[in-house]
């Protein structure tokens, strides 16, 4: 399973892309993630009302080959996608990227 | 009693201003707002509000009108909070909550000595530079031009690479998450008047937040971010670096946000066009990577032409071009869905009429945009 978030906007107005392969992981952090992902609610929120707010993109590629997206603005998250951006951005975990 | 006051949208109502008698309480105010008919909800919504607001000042509400869907725009009936003392400049301390713990806990008021916290204090520095450069340069009266207080909150959310304006108040991350070192967010007085003039131009053209009108939004609040820290540091427009957010950014991701003089060479990876012919065509849509058409990025654009015309015409650019681009935004004549050359022609007629045509500043400023390769209309007088 892999798991990318896009995160884009923000006062920089930069890309950023972190990709976490749950392959590379050990047994603790494979399981927070399969526990973040389970908890996702997939489906779109609603866009960022405000200048500079962020928008993300969260995808999670089964290992079937099966893709389930989300997208959605600061702050309106559907449930459980917040927790797992964070996890996989701010985490140890992902290979970064910057750029479109 | 003063709840049934006249009834229709939260315009002025002079009675209503006035009342000193009893009101309903404000818990059960707010049930009758939340519950009752349009006509009812109205009334109930303008007594709320108008006692809070004289209670307790406009500019705490916030999430009270976000609870309720207004925005401090809809409170626009209420008289203008104008004193000689000018706007308060308050900073709350949202200590790691985000969008539903704003705006956190009050730490420092307008005649409370500097906390001893860096992010607190430069938010209070920062707030109170942009609004006295808008007041002296300009005669606005804060970010509104009606007195509205400055409110910034700061330590939001862990890490947090980013710095906004939510509609009534400033929030700032700590940074460190990667992309910003931690306190630039801060530090930076050009990000921070960034910020705060989104909320200038909320409260004047309004321009939408996508494709060209987006960019140009971006744009005007890069102008003034940079020209607030001009006159704060007294750099005149050739020894300007025109870069936006300089140091602000993680050291191996380059060195600013965004260079005006020089679009797309601000940090590795930088992809603002310097000119239409590179223009970044991006569909509006909910790809974030589209950045809702590119406001980010053509932005360079509209940055590039103001640039070119401060350094041509030398002196301080908030003394010369400033001028021109402050009454394109607030004198009523942009758009809310103008484009590039609606801007450029604008610039060039006001050029006009503040200097005179043929003047040195009005050529300076289309050879701005000649620059850029943004056509130029036929002379619009
Ligand atoms: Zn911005």
């Amino acid at each position: 399973m892999k798991v990318t978030v896009v995160r884009s906007g923000g006062v920089a107005g930069m890309v950023l892309t972190v990709e976490v392969d749950a392959a590379e992981l050990d047994a603790d952090a494979a399981a927070q993630l399969r526990g973040l992902v389970d908890a996702c609610e997939f489906g779109d929120g609603p866009p960022s009302v405000i200048a500079d707010g962020f928008g993300y993109e969260v995808a999670v590629e089964r290992d079937d080959g099966t893709v389930e997206r989300s997208r959605f603005g600061q702050g309106g998250a559907p449930p459980g996608a917040g927790a797992l951006a964070s996890w996989v951005i701010d985490g140890p975990h992902g290979h970064r990227s910057a750029g479109r | 009693m003063c709840a049934t006051g006249p009834v229709g949208g939260l315009r002025h109502t002079p009675g209503v201003i006035g009342c000193r008698c009893e009101i309903a309480p404000p818990t059960l105010l707010l049930a009758v707002a939340e519950a009752g008919d349009p006509d009812v909800r109205d009334a109930a919504l303008r007594t709320l509000l108008t006692s809070a607001a004289l209670r307790s000042r406009r500019a705490t509400l916030g999430p009270t009108l976000r609870r309720l869907g207004l925005s401090p725009a809809d409170l626009a009936f209420l008289p203008a909070e104008a004193t000689a003392a000018g706007p308060e400049n308050t900073v709350y301390d949202v200590a790691g909550g985000e969008e539903a713990a704003l705006p956190g806990r009050r730490v420092r008021g307008t005649t409370d000595p500097p906390s001893g916290d860096a992010a607190v204090d430069e938010a209070f520095d920062g707030a109170a530079e942009t609004a006295a450069f808008y007041r002296e340069v300009f005669g606005r009266d804060s970010i509104d031009g009606r007195g509205l207080d400055l409110v910034s909150s700061v330590h939001f959310g862990r890490r947090y690479d980013n710095a906004f304006w939510t509609g009534d108040q400033m929030v700032y991350g700590d940074g460190g998450g990667g992309v910003f070192v931690a306190g630039g967010l801060t530090r930076a007085l050009d990000v921070v008047a960034h910020e705060l003039t989104h909320g200038v131009v909320q409260f004047s053209a309004g321009l939408q937040y996508r494709g060209q009108s987006g960019a140009l939004n971006e744009s005007f609040s890069d102008v003034f971010g940079v020209l607030v820290a001009q006159r704060a540091a007294g750099t005149d427009a050739a020894s300007a670096s025109w870069l936006v957010g300089e140091g602000t950014l993680e050291p191996s991701l380059g060195r600013a946000l965004r260079s005006m003089i020089a679009p797309g060479t601000a940090y590795a990876g930088d992809d603002q066009p310097a000119d239409m012919d590179s223009y970044a065509d991006l569909p509006v849509d909910d790809d974030p990577r589209n950045d809702n058409g590119g406001v980010h990025i053509n932005s360079g654009i509209p940055n590039r032409a103001f640039a070119e015309a401060a350094r041509a015409l030398g002196g301080n650019a908030w003394e010369t071009v400033g001028p021109v681009w402050y009454e394109v935004l607030t004198g009523g004549r942009l758009s809310r869905v103008a484009d590039f050359e609606d801007c450029a022609a604008l610039t060039v007629a006001v050029a006009g009429e503040r200097y005179g045509g043929g003047s040195a500043e009005q050529d300076a400023v289309r050879g701005g945009w000649e620059e850029v390769r943004v056509r130029l209309r036929a002379d619009p007088r």
